[in-house]
């Protein structure tokens, strides 16, 4: 069967990858000289309370080539073919490592490198399509297709409560625009054309939720649908039992956004991922 | 005949400021009325001949750029059903007179889409009526008609009361009405032969039984440009009355508005010095700005290509330098200068719209009073160019922070307008004058509150005024209070108010920001 391999800033559950079998390579958060592995050596919760209290601003660094190849090596006893889906190019390094171990692994199991343009849940509907379509028998040319097919319908929206930790982490890029505000204002963001892309601000988490909605409702028809926030399960759960009256058939799933972006997107974040379709 | 109307609205302008429904430091009808119609006179003069035809049209376009407020706009369109109905004639008789008034009349009513009654258009409507009548009773008396137009007008205006019960609540007749009417009375002391001041009563007229037009080349007219100077006088217990007078003897296109602590001043002169150094004996100068006007239109260029492409670019009307400084930071491409008791212009507003990069365009008036006038620029440009009705500056900033660059033109209008409404906006200010509203009783120099654009609370003190708003509002957890201080708040206080609103509305998020704006002490948004 083709393997499929993601990175942690897909924000997968550990249940669904174990359940689909996709493999997660962890990409790692720095605190000061500590660094540790995401999603294996420090757990959200653990994560989120350093970052809201400790006087040491967190960085994040890609996985290592030699990260990659242990566990291309690793899936090499069981298949000859694997699809390995990382986060955008423009957002990360994490494929350029990937690409390195490829080249180093040599051998006679095939690796397909894509570039899915997209983080977080958006990333994680795409692994768990090319997933499903592998555990469903398909080619790898079949695998390869709809992992396409996913890039091109997934859209990500999110909204953050703050700027702060997107302007201390110092990844502003296109979202320039909404700094240097005089008044408070909370950012929607989207991922385009892989990379992130000031929308709209409101004042109130009210009226970014009203947004987030109405942004998804856009989106209909859905195949899959992901809430993910950084600290905020309450209004997690509410935006889901809310989209879940507009999307009565779809599969709603709910994540935790990692260390990794939520060291740049702070507490309070939440965000929508709508995998359309026909 | 006109001119003569517009040095006698001058005269009266005051008095028709005076005549605000709200007692409230805003709404200058007068001074909407009279800069609308100095526009109209200046585009009069410009005229390619002399016949009746060719100089309404030009006093139909030079309203439509002048039109200032809503009673600017009304007037503006009295001027094109004017020269619609004239389009063909070389001159004016009294039947044609009163033909272009019942024209004007119902121009006036088509441009308003829920038209009141009690205002200006009754007042147009009763005064053509009126003409039409004396015109068919036989005479061709073109002063005779227009005597039965300005008493007819008189009778109309003294009846506003009866139909608006705003009016009758605030003991005052409508202010748009009375500029009306007080435009015809001045046309008619002058087709009567009465002085009217100002001294451009050069124009000679036959009034009977002969056409009138046909003499206009008597006119000699006295055109400035030389240097365009503004600037804005800061200062205590400032004569605004004096100033306007000596201000007007200083040059042309003059504009004197203000109040007693800021007086903004806009000239055309040859000599730009007298006129900073009288400014700079009242008080302390700010915005002082001097262009030549001929290099005006060079350097208009030059910014608009120094500005940054924009594929949809937003227009905003902002009064106060904190609110100007927030909706830049904010991202409007342009601002107009304007608002409360500053109405902008209809070209204004126009200039801003062909001054942006950009060939789609959203406006956002931010004030009630401002709405139809923007609505008129946008429909004078050949841009794709809308307004989102916004009727208060927190209401703009909500439009503006809806705004989003990547999406189209449309789904943009949508978003914007959909945020606009759920904004609540407090004002708070002090009464110019004693009144009763909406079952309020005000004293003059008390303290008012309004939410939404009605008047809901008075009191001695504005913080006590602001708390009586909040309650009405009924906070929620998860409200957003922003607080915009200006008028001659101290930042003292604003942070103390800001503070107690926390303490007493926990679960209440509360920004204090400086506004800078006139008059309002604090405008606040609850969202």
């Amino acid at each position: 069967m083709i393997r499929v391999v993601t990175d942690s800033t897909s924000d997968i559950p550990k249940e669904i990858a174990q359940g689909l079998g996709i493999t997660v390579v962890p990409c790692n958060v720095h605190f000061g000289e500590e660094v540790y592995r995401d999603g294996a050596d420090l757990t959200a919760d653990d994560f989120y309370q350093r970052l809201t209290q400790s006087t040491v601003f967190p960085t994040t660094s890609q996985p290592s080539a030699g990260v990659f190849l242990e566990a291309y090596r690793q899936l090499a006893q069981e298949t000859d073919q694997i699809v390995s889906i990382h986060i955008s190019a423009k957002l990360s390094g994490t494929i350029n490592s990937a690409m390195t171990a490829v080249q180093s692994l040599g051998g006679r199991c095939r690796i397909e490198i894509v570039d899915s343009a997209q983080t977080t849940m958006a990333l994680g509907l795409i692994a768990i399509a090319a997933a499903e379509a592998a555990k469903g028998g398909q080619t790898l040319e079949g695998v390869l297709k709809t992992t396409r097919e996913a890039i091109s319908t997934t859209r990500v929206f999110a909204l953050l409560d703050t700027l702060e930790y997107l302007k201390r982490g110092g990844r502003i890029g296109k979202l320039q625009a909404f700094l240097g505000s005089l008044l408070n204002i909370k950012p929607i963001l989207t991922v385009k054309d892989g990379e992130a892309h000031p929308m709209e601000r409101v004042r109130t988490k009210a009226k970014g939720m009203d947004r987030l909605f109405a942004l998804a409702k856009g989106c209909m028809p859905a195949n899959d649908i992901a809430v993910v926030y950084s600290t905020n399960q309450g209004d997690a759960e509410a935006f889901t039992r809310r989209l879940g009256a507009i999307y009565p058939a779809a599969r709603i799933r709910r994540a935790r956004i990692g260390p990794v972006l939520g060291a740049h997107l702070g507490p309070g974040a939440i965000g929508v991922v709508v995998r359309g379709g026909s | 005949m006109f001119d003569a109307g517009t040095s006698w609205l001058e005269k009266n302008a005051q008095a028709i400021n005076a005549l605000n429904v709200f007692p409230v430091p805003d709404g200058d009808t007068g001074t909407n009325m009279l800069l609308t119609m100095r526009a109209t006179m200046e585009e009069a003069y410009r005229a390619s001949n002399e016949t009746a035809s060719s100089i309404t049209q030009s006093m139909a376009y030079g309203s439509l750029m002048g039109a200032r407020g809503n009673s600017g706009v009304i007037l503006s369109q009295i001027f094109r059903g004017f020269s619609k109905s004239l389009a063909a004639k070389e001159s004016l008789f009294s039947k044609d007179l009163a033909q272009a008034l019942e024209d004007a009349s119902s121009a006036a009513y088509k441009s308003v889409s829920k038209p009141v009654e009690g205002t200006i258009l009754t007042v147009v409507r009763d005064a053509s009526v009126a003409a039409k009548a004396k015109a068919e009773s036989n005479t061709s008396d073109v002063t005779a008609v227009l005597e039965a137009t300005v008493r007819a007008a008189k009778v109309s205006v003294a009846t506003t009361p009866s139909l608006l019960p705003v009016l009758r609540e605030a003991g005052v007749v409508d202010a748009g009405g009375q500029g009306l009417y007080v435009l015809l009375e001045g046309a008619l002391r002058f087709l009567k032969g009465r002085a009217v001041e100002k001294g451009i009563a050069a124009v000679t007229m036959r009034s009977s039984p002969g056409p009138c037009g046909k003499e206009r080349s008597a006119i000699d007219v006295k055109r400035h440009y030389g240097y365009c100077t503004e600037l804005l006088i800061g200062g205590k217990n400032l004569d605004i009355v004096g100033i306007r007078e000596k201000i007007g003897r200083m040059g042309d296109s003059t504009l004197v508005v203000g109040d007693e602590t800021a007086v903004r001043i806009h000239v055309h002169t040859f000599e730009p010095g007298p006129v900073v150094s009288y400014a700079t004996s009242l008080g302390v100068l700010h915005q002082v700005k001097v262009d030549n006007i001929d290099d005006q239109h060079l350097e208009f260029l030059q910014v608009r290509s120094a500005e940054r492409a924009v594929d949809i670019a937003t227009v905003a009307v902002v009064h106060g330098e904190g609110l100007t400084q927030i909706f830049k930071s904010l991202g409007v491409t342009s601002i107009v200068s304007g608002g409360q008791t500053m109405n902008p212009s209809a070209e204004e507003i126009l200039q801003a719209i062909e001054g942006v990069s950009s060939d789609k365009v959203v406006v956002l008036p931010n004030n009630k009073n401002v709405v139809m006038t923007a609505q008129q620029a946008c429909s004078l440009t050949k841009k794709e160019a809308e307004v989102v009705p916004t009727h208060s500056l927190p209401q703009g900033i909500a439009a503006l922070l809806a705004f989003n660059a990547e999406a189209n033109f449309e789904s943009n209008l949508e978003t914007m307008k959909a945020v606009v409404a759920p904004t609540r906006t407090l004002e708070l200010t002090r009464a110019v004058r004693s009144a009763e509203m909406g079952g309020v009783r005000v004293e003059g120099g008390q303290a008012i509150g309004f939410i939404d654009g009605e008047l809901v609370a008075a009191g001695e003190r504005i913080p006590a005024v602001l708390y009586e708003l909040l309650e009405k509002c009924h906070l929620k957890d998860g409200n957003l209070v922003t607080l915009y201080y200006g008028g001659d708040t101290e930042k003292v206080e604003a942070e103390r108010v800001a503070q107690n609103i926390r303490r007493d509305f926990p679960g209440v998020e509360v920004e204090l920001v400086w506004g800078g704006q006139p008059h309002y002490n604090y405008i606040v948004s609850v969202e």
